[in-house]
């Protein structure tokens, strides 16, 4: 199947999903018309997908017992509380790990005893995260804006 | 189709209850999960095509 074939049956599906319910435009459901007329398996799509709509649609809500909410909630609780946790053990590990390094290097670097080819490592090291560090950024800042998939979470 | 609708990745699962249980609108449902409409008539497209695989399957 051609990249553009694809692209041409994702937009037929998303289609699919707005007539069903209820949130294509008149133009829009005349392009679907069209496209389910010239291709016999996206009708087919079509149909099997109309059934499970008619089967979901005459669902009914059962509320669940309180035990159950309780759960939900207490499970909720336990999760933000660990998430805050997370959080500053987090802050805490990267503070220690960027000070811990910001000495280390600052003393090798002025310590007389350490070999030069020590010292050119350690720039070496620097310059090095420093590149990945703005490779990284240009990816997110350049790339993704030109991905035509970015709206897209899979 | 509750069984089957349990047989669901949550993902799934969450855009179709919000879709049928709560009667929201795509716009209404990408605002609520933080997603764009796109993805939400995606995750709705697999959804409903596994529903059927697996009703399918039941039958």
């Amino acid at each position: 199947v051609s990249g553009e074939n694809w692209d041409r049956r994702e937009q037929v599906r998303r289609q699919m999903m707005a007539a069903l319910d209820g949130e294509l435009s008149g133009k829009e459901r005349a392009e679907l018309d069209r496209a389910l007329a010239e291709d016999s398996e996206l009708r087919g799509e079509w149909e099997r997908l109309a059934r499970v709509k008619e089967a979901t649609e005459e669902m009914r809500y059962i509320e669940p017992p309180e035990e159950t909410w309780a759960h939900y909630w207490v499970s909720v609780y336990n999760r933000l509380e660990r998430g805050f946790g997370w959080v500053l053990v987090s802050i805490c590990a990267l503070v220690l790990i960027g000070y811990g390094t910001w000495h280390a290097i600052g003393e090798l670097l002025a310590d007389s005893a350490v070999p030069g080819f020590i010292k050119l490592a350690i720039f070496a090291g620097v310059f090095g995260a420093l590149i990945l560090l703005f490779s990284v950024i240009r990816e997110k800042l350049f790339v993704r804006r030109d991905d035509r998939y970015k709206e897209v979470q899979r | 189709v509750q069984v089957a609708i349990e047989k669901l990745a949550e993902r799934e699962r969450e855009v179709i209850v919000l879709k049928e249980y709560e009667g929201l609108r795509y716009r209404e449902i990408a605002d609520l999960l933080g997603i764009p409409i796109g993805t939400v008539m995606s995750r709705l497209y697999s959804a409903r095509r596994r529903l059927a695989d697996f009703m399918e399957e039941l039958q």
